[in-house]
């Protein structure tokens, strides 16, 4: 399990920059749309300049899909919209830039735009946009249509989900595996009768499994952003997450007396998790439940660590994580000394 | 007397003058509406070999589990070695071992390795492994994993982590149970040698031989009550039968009479036996302990 873990960590990391630049030549080649909404000699000096090595599209907007009053456009292409001038009380063209979410993908189109408005109001005089009026508004991916699955699912939020995975796999089901086991066999009895008191027992799978996460958070990290160990907050962030789910596995261990329940029951925290957090999103009257978890805090700043985002402001968050954490630590201690060994 | 252990002097314990160390003053222990145990009384002495008897359900792993500090009482008094339990459990544990009926070792180390762990936890030298493993004959199989022992290998690798630390009481569920006819007499020897070094050793067990053997003092217990609690000696002199039973043939039949040798016209009778019938054999009725253990058990259960 470990070894796929970092297995994958190693793939994302030597594919991400061949991702990234398979994407930009992606979107070196995606289509740019330009759009007028009235035709004219600007557009057709446009038309007459249409380089070979860009996929311009130059195309009026009654050519364009629709949505509302938005035109929607298809994934990954930009697209730069021309408005007319003396529209409504605005004397000016305006004009609409549209990417994706790089906004250096729009660079080679502006590039040949700019060259070519320039060249055709210079036929007049000297270019300069106040004096031709050309207003630009500057947007980004709000009219791309449904983004694809790979512009979401970012380098950084799998290595987030990674960081996340490996804190719960070695803390949480491992803990619980192994103290199950350790009950089902007798060897926990045969421990806690020993002179290690059950204190010492419980600091013992601390230590064990906390060192053990934080050594594998870090070799994760090391792999998908090694910059980011440079930076304390994501050492809090991994051992808060880490003591947080060691504590949980210790709850759940000790509820639990064979090891099929306790497999059962980490199945069952899992569920809850997705269930708390489904309702978080869905209906409002539930973020509260969602404020209640420390895992909540936890992903979140995983995923800020790993780009580099812990920064001040989320002290407030940290600090919220550490106060939900040692209530589940002290829980844990409770939980453990009642009934946990026998 | 048997000879003494040839452990370590490190390991010796600092013996204090304590005559009863066990005192068990009205335990009860319930589980939810269940009373598993019911107003129990006891006391065992140092260097006592004590044996706890019962039918199963009676209540003996329940008080070994209050004894060890792994089950709270439900009511009344239990204090080991003058420490109140479970209160004090952590004064009381470095005591005392404990073999269960169920072996608990780590099944992926050797047998060396399972006994150096517990060693460390209780601060003995090593020379005290190597000493439990020859003790119970398992030096050679010392370094082979444990998932490979026998049955009753691992059994006898449970003893010796138990006694390795050279613990002032010793609690034992089924000691001898799926140990062969040598490990038997090897176990029960150890547990002498250790009643004679001053150690307190409590047994539950059904082997009523066992109990005959060793046993310095016996309880029997049912349905979670104490049903009587002696000497074997005493016991048999209680529960003994005073009677013989001649075999004689008459008419070409054989044919067995009992005769009570308390009664005179018993004493009579068999006399006329001895003198007047042919063939005739006289058998002493030998004690039982098994027997009286049914009598007082089935009589808790009627």
């Amino acid at each position: 399990m470990l070894g796929l873990l970092l297995a994958i960590a190693i793939l994302i990391a030597t594919g991400s920059k061949t991702m990234t630049a398979t994407k930009t030549a992606a979107k070196r080649q995606a289509t740019c749309w330009v759009v007028f909404f009235k035709g004219g000699g600007w557009m057709d000096h446009l038309r007459g300049h249409l380089p070979e090595h860009l996929d311009i599209q130059l195309v009026s907007n009654d050519e364009i899909e629709r949505s509302g009053s938005k035109l929607v456009y298809p994934p990954r292409s930009c697209a730069i919209e021309v408005y007319p001038a003396g529209l409504g009380e605005d004397e000016r063209h305006r004009l609409r830039f549209l990417h994706s979410g790089d906004e250096r993908s729009l660079a080679p189109y502006t590039r040949w735009f700019w060259k070519n408005t320039a060249e055709f109001f210079s036929q007049t005089g000297p270019f300069d946009e106040e004096v031709v009026r050309i207003q630009r508004i500057e947007s980004k991916v709000d009219a791309i249509r449904d983004k694809s699955i790979s512009d979401v699912l970012t380098a950084e939020l799998i290595g987030t989900v990674l960081l996340f995975a490996m804190q719960f796999f070695l803390c949480c089901h491992l803990l619980v595996s192994f103290t199950s086991q350790d009950r089902e066999r007798g060897t926990l009895l045969a421990l806690a009768l020993s002179p290690a008191s059950v204190a010492e027992i419980l600091a013992a799978k601390f230590v064990f499994h906390v060192s053990l996460s934080v050594i594998f958070s870090a070799a994760v990290v090391g792999i998908l952003q090694p910059a980011a160990l440079a930076h304390a907050g994501i050492w809090v962030v991994v051992i808060l997450t880490s003591i947080g789910f060691t504590s949980v596995g210790i709850v759940l261990a000790s509820l639990a007396k064979t090891q099929s329940s306790a497999g059962l029951l980490t199945m069952c925290y899992m569920l809850v998790g997705g269930v708390i957090s489904y309702l978080a999103i869905n209906f409002s009257t539930f973020a509260v439940l969602q404020r209640l978890t420390f895992e909540n805090y936890s992903f979140a700043l995983c995923a800020a660590s790993m780009k580099y985002a812990i920064n001040p402001f989320v002290i407030p968050q940290v600090a919220t994580m550490a106060v939900l954490v040692s209530l589940w630590t002290i829980a844990a201690g409770y939980v453990f000394h009642r009934r946990g060994w026998q | 007397m048997p000879k003494s252990l040839d452990l370590p002097q490190t390991t010796q314990p600092s013996h204090t003058l304590v005559p009863d160390v066990i005192r068990i003053h009205n335990l009860v222990v319930r589980y939810g509406n269940f009373t598993a145990v019911n107003g129990l009384n006891l006391r065992v002495r140092q260097g006592e070999l004590f044996g706890f008897l019962g039918p199963n359900g009676a209540g003996k792993t329940t008080t070994i589990r209050v004894l060890i500090g792994s089950h709270t009482p439900s009511g009344g008094s239990v204090e080991v070695t003058g420490f109140r339990l479970p209160q004090q459990l952590a004064h009381v544990k470095p005591l005392f071992g404990y073999v269960p009926d169920n072996e608990n070792h780590i099944e992926e180390f050797t047998g060396r390795e399972n006994l150096s762990v517990f060693a460390r936890l209780y601060g003995v030298p090593s020379s005290n492994v190597d000493w439990a493993l020859q003790k119970l004959e398992l030096d050679e199989a010392a370094d082979n994993l444990v998932k490979d022992y026998s049955k009753g290998m691992r059994r006898k690798l449970l003893f010796a982590r138990e006694i390795m630390h050279r613990p002032r009481i010793l609690y034992l569920d089924e000691p001898t149970a799926n140990l062969d006819a040598h490990s038997t007499q090897l176990v029960r020897d150890i547990l002498q040698q250790l009643a004679a070094d001053g150690v307190t050793v409590f047994l539950t067990t059904h082997d009523m031989e066992e109990v005959e053997q060793i046993c310095d003092r016996v309880a029997i217990l049912a349905r979670g009550e104490l049903l009587a609690c002696d000497t074997p000696t005493n016991f048999i002199r209680e529960h003994s039968e005073e009677k013989v039973a001649a075999h004689f043939d008459r008419d070409g039949e054989l044919v067995r009479e009992l005769v009570d040798m308390e009664d005179p016209a018993g004493r009579a009778r068999l006399a006329d036996i001895v003198q007047h019938e042919s063939g005739v054999r006289v058998h002493s009725q030998e004690f039982d302990f098994a027997k009286v253990f049914l009598k007082l058990t089935g009589q808790a259960y009627t």
